[in-house]
């Protein structure tokens, strides 16, 4: 049986490394094999921590951090479409799901999308042109870009030009005809 | 310069070291005067210039606890607290469905299993000199993710989570189906913006899985083959004590229950 406190000084000394690639865990599991479950188990926590990033509210933080937090942070527009309410705007838009994906995390560039699929998008949020366009200029979503197995801490994610994004979706016929029209009534890009 | 560490390396026995960039931000800190170094603290924006890294108030505090310094001690611990929550992964936001209540009272009872952890840590710490903070002074959210690690163990919250996700349908087409996804997860750009929704998701899936399905998943994700002639390769079956057939029943049905958990979500999108 290994000492317990040989076992927490193995398990900080996992989760302080550099990298937790297969090869660190590997290394681990070979000179600990006692520790195989708690290895794995702390190697699916740091996963959780590198990907899904910290909250952005503590659960119990006083009040006037929230408060503050929320003063600096514009309203999220999409706060109140989700699950089964975000597919419905994304169909009532006639646009895939990816597409309004990359607006809510903003990996679109501002000043390349149309004025008639700006006005679109806002007459379906039920929000001002301005305050979607201030929502919009705001700095991408950085989880947005997370690998699943990266190495490295994420960086922002490069935006793409909306019609890049139109490019590269698949879209049924209906939706490519919308769209299309959006895009004609505009020289942006 | 601030005070070396002393925790000592398992391999070596050199001396554990802090990033140069938690050295040079403590460089810059120490020379503030100490009420100002606490209003910095308050500042909750990691992309502020003037926020404190958790490493760096974690050393300060350190500091304060030994001289005895209430006011100040009271101040820093509190922030230390919220950095300490806000560390603690967020899986409920992309969690699929909903969460059962017993969900959230064991989240609430690994949370508090943390927060005395690293009280009872600092306390040690106060009287003599608690080597394993000298971790949380190297990675300190990844330090956290240990503490959470093994606060979650003894929580022990696998019995009330594990029948309600059992699927009993476990055809290979499921299997086939959620390993397709995971490959399409790392090498499909054109999904790439949809992908990264889902990904979280796949993630907190993960998550709710029973433990025995759940490190079968991680060491798949890390890469680790199920089974190799060759003696000297780290292998599932190895590390995890059972034959290949268990694990890939297990697999099996973890990716069954994957493939629920977010076909049901999609389902309610």
């Amino acid at each position: 049986m290994i000492d317990r406190r040989l076992a927490e000084d193995v398990l900080y000394a996992f989760s302080v490394e550099p990298k937790h690639d297969r090869q660190t865990l590997e290394n681990y599991l070979l000179r600990y094999p006692e520790l195989a479950e708690e290895l794995i188990d702390l190697s699916h926590e740091l996963r959780l921590v590198a990907e899904l990033g910290e909250s952005e509210v503590p659960t119990d933080a006083p009040v006037t951090a929230t408060a503050e937090a929320a003063e600096r942070r514009p309203e999220n527009l999409f706060n109140d479409f989700k699950g089964a309410t975000f597919a419905a705007l994304a169909n009532s838009l006639n646009i895939p799901r990816s597409i309004l994906v990359a607006f809510r995390d903003r990996l679109v560039v501002p000043a390349s999308i149309p004025v008639r699929f700006l006005n679109r998008l806002s007459n379906a949020i039920g929000a001002s042109v301005d305050a979607v366009r201030a929502y919009l200029e705001q700095p991408p979503t950085v989880a947005a870009a997370l690998s699943f197995k990266a190495d490295q801490k994420p960086s922002v994610p490069d935006q793409v030009t909306f019609s890049e994004l139109v490019r590269n979706t698949p879209l049924t016929e209906s939706q490519e005809a919308e769209l299309r029209q959006d895009l004609s009534g505009d020289d942006r890009n | 310069m601030a005070e070396p560490l002393r925790k000592k390396k398992l391999e070596g026995g050199s001396i554990y070291q802090r990033p140069p960039n938690v050295e040079a931000s403590l460089d810059a800190l120490l020379l503030l005067p100490i009420d100002q170094f606490v209003q910095r603290c308050a500042i909750t924006s990691r992309g502020d210039p003037k926020y404190v890294p958790s490493e760096c108030l974690l050393h300060v505090l350190r500091q304060v606890a030994r001289l005895n310094n209430g006011d100040h001690f009271e101040a820093l611990f509190g922030f230390l607290r919220q950095r300490i929550l806000k560390a603690l992964p967020p899986v409920e936001r992309f969690a699929p469905g909903d969460r059962r209540a017993s969900e959230s009272a064991a989240a609430a009872d690994i949370r508090d299993a943390v927060l005395a952890q690293f009280d009872q840590m600092l306390c040690r710490d106060r009287l003599d000199y608690e080597e394993h903070l000298d971790f949380f002074e190297v990675r300190f959210d990844m330090a956290i993710a240990k503490a959470r690690s093994t606060a979650r163990r003894k929580v022990k919250r696998d019995a009330d989570r594990d029948a309600p996700l059992y699927l009993n349908d476990e055809s290979n087409e499921h299997t086939r189906e959620v390993e397709a996804a995971f490959v399409r997860l790392q090498s499909d750009p054109v999904y790439e913006f949809e992908e990264s929704d889902y990904r979280k998701r796949l993630l907190a899936a993960i998550d709710l899985l029973p433990d025995d399905q759940r490190r079968v998943i991680e060491l798949q994700l890390q890469d680790i083959p199920i089974d190799s002639c060759d003696p000297d390769t780290v292998t599932m079956v190895k590390v995890l004590g059972c034959a290949e057939k268990t694990v890939r029943n297990r697999r099996d049905r973890a990716h069954a229950t994957l493939r629920k958990l977010l076909s049901r979500e999609g389902e309610s999108r």
